[in-house]
């Protein structure tokens, strides 16, 4: 299993054991530097994909979005976390102050935590587990713990009815969002997401969302129950401005309030990433990603990118064009219609493999 | 209809509906430009701070001292009482003394213009009248005490 | 004995609320998600206009009228300026007649935008709210062409209106009613009216059935959104509103039940199409030339009386009560609006319903705090 720890060891035991630093210092460095890395990348990706959604809103709207703090309004996410930063850290009296101060911070982490088995392109993966896959669908239901919290410790009948739905549409949604994913499993066999993008080709006839009707019908289920995972418009009832007036984050202000919407914008990018690794074929163009040179792994990420940007995008674009659904529309439309076509799409792709062998329209069962 | 024909409708018409949404946002997005007037710093081309605002636009008061008769109509129309006149009798004739309007209580109605029997207060275009302290809004129109005007036959105020 | 059962809660929707309606407080009794009771707590803009009506000569209260409801101002003003001028038997002049049902339908037109947008805002559909809005623009630059100013008009006068027609505003008129009406009406219901999404929040949503609407006394869309056909335009017809060709929509359950939140929705949306058709066919039959306003006696007074006076506004009938005791000031002035009423009829709606449909019957019933509170 290959993990970037392990090749982070070899790389500085290589160079700085021969200068006498102690074991422990480089192991704690390989095991640190790649999750500071990552947290880092996602992190500064949350931001830029908050600017991006003003200007979007903003284009959508013939409005102008943000631009007078730097060129075209660019610094305007730092700053913004900036000013938060700054903010007076208020706790309400009669909240729960251990479970307040705690629960911004499993959000943060439940998204966050996904994206160590995230392959963004080449050998650029922090721990490429047997059991990715599984480990971004158990890694998810956090979320689910960290709202809660913070609805009920905010000590406000907002919040709490707030946090309530929210749990109640998390837990429906990842169903859906598990059984799509688990069509993809079927065809290669094996829950690594390194494995499933080496499995995909170059090319968009091979890659697994157009391996069969099914599959084009699975993607899009899982691209709209990810929305309603992330709480995102049109699911973003337990957030609702002008309805609950923010529901669970409401009592919040400053940097808790930062993290909240900082795990929102992650959650986008790491949704997206997945799709791109899972259903697009992210990163692949057709070279072994841990044996090949630097340039090529740096297309593979660019590859990546290309990709996940785009899908990030379509969800900004999604929230500007749709009104919200009622709480329990959406319970309904997940148990009585998501639930079923997804079901449905997880045997008829089995039957399709038995019936073809396992290939699919263009893609092929590598033989082995 | 039955009940699986409405299941399916139900999901095309969810489908369908969406897409012709996202269709006309990603129209907007993509082609339509911002009609935004960026004040203060871009206008539009070759536009000034007169510009962008209509010619009968109701902003600060301005008084023609040349022209004002002294008849007290503006005092007695405004509805917030704004505006304060004194006039007294002076070697030659009436003179006015003391014309001030507080434009921070004024609603720029309109009323003590239309009243105005000389066409001596009018609008202009000014609006910006943020400042730091609320007495620099309070404007007088006279500096010195000045002789009101003979009101002519056409209208039109005419300094005696 | 506790009139709560253990399991109610009592929830404040405050007067600081992010929505367009204004300072308004609702008491909500609810059993988890499902709505008990919802109380309406009115009162926070309250400004004495009433009262304020009595110290003011009679020109001198048309500024107040406006701040009745600010969104449609030149409607307000409208149906002051015919009360006070049916009191005193004041004739008004053909071109004012003309020039105020123009100001007036396009006054229509805005507030509606501002009604049906701000329900869609409360929806979540920030995108068309915006769209609307930015017609609107060219509803204030179109005002601010005509009298001066962009929000509180002040343009009606007693005895006619206070300026006439400037230099391109006939033209620039034309073009906003015509692209409205052909082009943005139909790309706007694209975009959200035939939304599956906001068709299953607004329709089956607080039905009010016309028997409903009567014993709450509804006016105006509310009350046509239930299926009973009355406006007051065509029938107690005041100005020149009889020379004109127009339709009155009526809720017919369009995609549910006749009298849910979704007809009142629609019905707004088919009254600016309407409104475009009377603004054309006024421009039309505009006079030329003519007096813009009747001249007053100097001082202005009213003969005694008393009378009720009642005009199409927006939001349904705005009537005002006028008692004239022969002097320069109103005896007594009393304003009656059409979102007062609407407020009367939340807390039989809200019984049973979940927190969001009452949202959404708020922003059906198109209340602005201004009106209710004056």
């Amino acid at each position: 299993m290959y993990s970037a720890a392990n090749k982070l060891y070899e790389i500085l035991n290589q160079h700085l054991g021969a200068y006498g630093v102690p074991e422990t210092v480089i192991t704690i460095a390989a095991y640190v530097v790649p999750c500071v890395l990552v947290l880092g990348l996602i992190s500064t990706i949350a931001g830029m994909l908050t600017y991006a959604e003003r200007k979007i809103s903003a284009d959508i709207q013939n409005r102008v979005g943000p631009n007078r703090v730097g060129p075209f309004g660019l610094l305007q996410f730092p700053v913004d976390g900036v000013k938060l930063l700054f903010k007076e850290d208020i706790i309400p009296d009669a909240a729960d102050k251990k479970l307040f101060k705690l629960a911004p911070y499993l959000v943060f982490t439940a998204t966050v935590l996904a994206s160590l088995v995230i392959p963004f392109g080449g050998s650029f993966i922090v721990a490429d587990l047997n059991i990715g896959l599984i480990f971004i669908i158990v890694v998810s239901s956090l979320l689910v713990v960290g709202f809660l919290m913070s609805g009920w410790a905010s000590n406000n009948k907002w919040a709490l009815l707030g946090g309530i739905r929210s749990a109640a549409q998390i837990i429906s949604y990842e169903i859906p969002t598990a059984l799509t994913l688990l069509t993809v499993v079927l065809i290669t066999g094996t829950f690594s997401l390194q494995e499933i993008v080496k499995a995909q080709g170059p090319y968009p006839w091979q890659w697994f969302v157009f391996y069969n009707p099914f599959m084009m019908v699975a993607f899009i289920i899982f691209f709209i129950s990810s929305l309603a995972e992330m709480n995102r418009t049109p699911f973003d009832f337990p957030e609702a401005e002008s309805e609950l007036v923010s529901g669970y984050n409401v009592e919040y202000s400053g940097m808790r309030f930062a993290l909240f919407f900082a795990a929102e914008f992650s959650n986008i990018f790491i949704t997206a990433s997945l799709a791109t690794a899972v259903f697009l074929g992210g990163g692949n163009i057709g070279m072994d990603p841990y044996s090949s040179g630097l340039g090529f792994q740096l297309l593979m990420v660019a590859v990546f990118f290309a990709k996940a940007i785009p899908l990030c995008f379509v969800t900004i674009w999604v929230r500007w064009t749709l009104p919200r659904l009622r709480i329990d529309q959406m319970m309904s439309m997940c148990w009585k219609y998501f639930i079923p076509i997804s079901f449905v799409c997880l045997v008829l792709t089995a039957a399709w493999m038995l019936a073809f062998d396992g290939n699919g329209i263009f893609w092929r069962m590598p033989k082995t | 209809m039955n009940a699986v024909a409405a299941y399916f409708k139900n999901i095309k018409d969810a489908v369908s509906t969406t897409l012709t949404g996202m269709r006309i946002t990603l129209r907007y997005w993509v082609r339509e430009p911002a009609i935004t007037v960026e004040y203060p710093d871009r206008l539009g081309k070759g536009k000034t701070k007169d510009d962008i605002v209509a010619d009968r636009f109701r902003g600060f008061l301005k008084l023609d001292s040349l022209k004002c008769i002294g008849c007290m109509q503006c005092m007695r129309i405004c509805p917030i009482n704004c505006i304060r006149i004194n006039v007294e009798k002076g070697p030659v004739g009436r003179m006015l003394t003391l014309f001030d309007i507080n434009q921070a209580k004024c609603m720029y109605c309109g009323l003590c213009v239309e009243e105005c029997p000389s066409q001596a207060l009018t609008f202009t275009k000014r609006f910006e009248g943020a400042c730091f302290d609320v007495r620099e809004l309070r404007i007088a129109h006279i500096l010195a005490p000045t002789p009101v005007a003979k009101l002519r036959r056409d209208g039109k105020g005419e300094s005696s | 004995m506790s009139k709560y059962s253990s399991q109610e809660m009592v929830l404040n929707m405050g007067p600081h609320h992010p929505s367009t309606h204004g300072v308004l407080r609702f008491i909500l009794q609810t059993d988890g998600e499902m709505m008990v009771k919802a109380v309406p707590d009115v009162g926070f803009l309250h400004r004495g206009i009433e009262k304020i009506a009595e110290k003011l000569p009679w020109q001198g209260f048309m500024p107040y009228t406006d701040r009745v409801d600010y969104v449609a101002s030149v409607n307000c003003n409208l149906g002051y300026a015919v009360a006070v001028e049916k009191l005193a038997d004041i004739a008004v002049p053909e071109k004012a007649e003309y020039l105020r049902v123009i100001a007036a339908e396009l006054s229509r037109i805005g507030s509606h935008f501002i009604g049906f947008g701000a329900l869609l805002l409360d929806l979540g559909a920030v995108t068309p709210f915006v769209h609307a809005l930015r017609e609107r623009e060219t509803f204030n630059d179109l005002m601010e062409m005509l009298c001066g100013a962009r929000l509180t008009h002040n343009y009606v006068r007693i005895g006619g209106v206070s300026q006439d027609l400037p230099q391109g505003f006939k033209t620039k008129c034309r073009n906003f009613v015509d692209h409205l009406e052909h082009e943005f009406i139909d790309e706007f219901n694209d975009l959200i009216s035939y939304n599956t999404i906001l068709i299953n929040r607004l329709a089956n949503v607080g039905v009010i059935t016309a028997e409903e609407a009567n014993e709450y006394t509804l006016t105006g869309p509310n009350l046509r959104g239930s299926g009973v056909k009355f406006d007051l335009r065509k029938d107690e017809p005041y100005g020149i509103y009889d020379r004109f060709d127009f339709d009155v929509p009526v809720g017919t359950g369009k995609y549910g039940v006749p009298g849910d939140c979704y007809d009142r929705y629609w019905i707004r949306i088919e009254e600016v199409v309407q409104s475009c058709r009377i603004i054309r066919q006024a421009l039309y039959g505009l006079p030329g030339s003519g007096e813009i306003r009747t001249r007053l006696a100097k001082p202005f007074t009213v003969p005694a009386g008393e009378i009720y006076v009642r005009t199409e506004s927006p939001r349904g009938e705005l009537g005002y009560y006028l008692i004239s005791d022969g002097g320069k000031n109103p005896f007594r002035l009393k304003i009656r609006t059409g979102s007062f009423s609407s407020m009367t009829i939340i807390e039989h709606l809200s019984q049973g319903v979940m927190v969001a449909d009452l949202v959404a019957i708020i922003g059906s019933l198109d209340v602005v705090a201004p009106e209710i509170d004056r």
